[in-house]
């Protein structure tokens, strides 16, 4: 089991002035699993990945990435360790196209030496046909294929979340931490996300997925971490453990009765 | 006529290689660098110091000012790490104008040499091969020259990872900080890479004007370097070119007019600079992208047939 342990998160704490926005938070992701995270609005689910990706320091915890401890280390340190993470608001540049948003991501580029572009061309050439090949690949997998030259301010809300997907997986990360990666997505094609999700799990990609919409959770996580003011008040496998009263409890309670959402998560 | 043409294509070449450089850290990076004088300033110094002062070859005064203009752009980059956008700029502009009080306070060798009285007697690269009509027609050739290899440069860079990168960090570091990047290392290779251009063209100024002084490098300077920029279109390097030819040929134009309009040479000066600052307006107004928009990179050359 701890062979497999890809990430733990040990009691991390924090503090925005008097706000406990992360109040003791653990949880470990295993590979070949899909990790939810739940709970409700300012329950402290996006800090966690800042505080993870090292985007905001944390006040007390540890965490610890393939044995390696984050303690100190810039985010985009963080990210060639291979921890990769989408962010809840759609802020891909949108005045570069969909397909330099994608040949941005991957790792390792010759070409972003300035030294390499001048004495090994071919290498670098050879390298971007390559990840053309891939992120056309990758458009396609993501539905965004016919809007390749698109400029990504141009794409639909539901369309720069995908494009934050494509992007991810073309870094190729061992982990990808998806931050509501289908809010505002529409109902059919979350449907096909789900799908893509699910392929992407067998074929040994690990994913942990923030997400509002129970019926993702249900349907792709295989553990679920329930967050409620900055504290995890239930863990477990996905399906029982968002059946538990609790936990409809305090993810409901704040809209003060059971709705539709809640009646078909049940 | 001629001679007029040829000087201003000499002058708005070299000017080129400014609009370039700073479309380079501005249109394609978002560096808002209000410093970029300083760059020129350094380059025509350097120069000029090593091969009137120590007697080197004007090609090593050369080299000598592009790596002392790109050392330069590496300081002004560092404190980007902490500094937001806007107070960066603030010390940009401060940069420039401390080397430009240094130049003025600071007397180099002889009596009446340095400081305010600047330097002069810059000898002029291959002089003896030429008559003088001769040379001006060769000095045009030449920066016109240098000219086209930096805008391949850029062109180049651009085209290339490195200068998609810089793309993406001009609408903020998040996304490239999550994808791994190491922004600020990128960032002072952009200023590095601006500088050094902005040097060079200190270096070919200073050799071709003969004379240079502190007064040449003030703020106003950088600012009509962004007039141009914007002028042209930021982020579109052929832009660049355009705007700096069209500021450059109102920035001339007196000598025409005094001859054709009944206005006192010293009413002109000011109002050619009331003329570029209200263009400049009506472009940001009416024309937010410049003349020349940047152009999209386009990977999909599929047919428009089915995929
Ligand atoms: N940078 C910040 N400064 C101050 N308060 C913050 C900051 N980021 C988040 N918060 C607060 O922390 C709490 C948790 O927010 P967040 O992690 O965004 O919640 P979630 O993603 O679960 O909706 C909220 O009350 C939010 O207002
Ligand atoms: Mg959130």
């Amino acid at each position: 089991m701890t062979t497999d342990l890809l990430l733990s998160v040990k009691g991390v704490h924090k503090h925005f002035g008097g706000l406990k926005a992360l109040d003791g938070v653990s949880l470990e992701v295993s590979a070949g699993s899909i990790y939810g995270l739940i709970g409700p609005n300012g329950s402290g689910k996006t800090t966690l990945f800042n505080v993870i990706t090292g985007f905001i320091a944390r006040d007390l915890g540890e965490i610890v990435f393939q044995g390696q401890s984050l303690k100190g280390l810039s985010p985009d340190r963080i990210a060639r360790l291979g921890l990769c993470r989408t962010f809840q608001a759609n802020i891909c540049p949108g005045r570069m196209t969909v397909m330099e948003n994608m040949l941005l991501a991957p790792q390792r580029q010759l070409g972003e030496s300035i030294l390499n572009t001048l004495r090994r061309f071919r290498q670098v050439r050879r390298q971007e046909k390559e990840n053309l090949q891939r992120a056309r690949y990758l458009l396609e997998l993501v539905k965004l294929g016919d809007k390749a030259d698109s400029y990504a301010a141009h794409l639909s809300g539901g369309q720069k979340k995908l494009l934050s997907l494509g992007q991810a997986l073309m870094v190729e990360p061992r982990l990808i931490l998806l931050d509501e990666p289908v809010a505002g997505v529409n109902p059919k094609l979350i449907e096909e996300i789900l799908e893509v999700i699910r392929r992407l799990r067998a074929e040994g990609q690990n994913f942990l997925i923030v997400e509002h919409n129970m019926r993702v959770i249900r349907e792709v996580c295989d553990l679920v971490s329930v967050l409620d003011a900055g504290q995890v008040i239930a863990q477990g496998p996905a399906v029982e453990t968002l059946k538990r009263d609790d936990v409809l409890r305090a993810y409901l309670a704040p809209r003060g009765g059971v709705s539709e959402e809640a009646r078909a998560a049940t | 006529m001629t001679e007029f043409l040829i000087y201003l294509i000499t002058i708005a070449g070299i000017w080129g290689i400014l609009s370039l450089s700073l479309n380079f850290q501005y249109g394609l990076t978002g560096l808002l660098n209000l410093g970029h004088v300083g760059f020129f300033m350094l380059g025509a110094y350097t120069s000029t110091i090593l091969v009137v002062l120590a007697g080197l070859p004007i090609i090593v005064g050369m080299v000598a000012a592009v790596a002392a203009a790109a050392l330069l752009g590496m300081l002004m980059a560092l404190p980007t790490a902490n500094l937001q956008q806007d107070y960066w700029a603030i010390s940009t502009l401060a940069a420039a104008e401390i080397i430009r009080i240094i130049f003025l306070n600071t007397p180099l060798g002889g009596p009446y040499v340095g400081e305010a009285f600047g330097v002069s007697g810059i000898p002029r690269p291959l002089r003896e091969l030429f008559t003088s009509e001769g040379y001006n027609l060769f000095y045009m050739w030449l920066v016109l020259t240098c000219l086209v290899l930096c805008y391949l440069l850029v062109v180049w860079l651009s085209h290339m990872p490195f200068g998609r990168t810089l793309k993406a960090i001009r609408e903020g570091d998040d996304i490239p900080l999550a994808l791994g990047k190491r922004v600020s290392s990128f960032r002072i290779r952009a200023m590095m890479v601006g500088g050094a251009l902005g040097g060079f063209a200190g270096a070919l100024f200073a050799h071709y004007n003969a004379y240079i002084a502190p007064e040449y490098f003030l703020p106003l300077e950088t600012f009509i370097v962004w007039a141009m920029v914007i002028l042209g279109g930021a982020g579109n390097f052929l832009g660049s070119l355009v705007g700096t030819f069209i500021i450059q040929a109102i920035y001339n134009s007196t000598r025409f007019l005094a001859g054709w309009v009944d206005i006192e040479a010293s009413v002109l000066g000011p109002l050619r600079m009331i003329f570029i600052s209200v263009l400049i307006i009506a472009v940001i107004i009416y024309m937010p992208k410049g003349l020349l928009p940047e152009r999209r990179r386009r990977y999909d050359h599929r047919p428009t047939a089915k995929r």
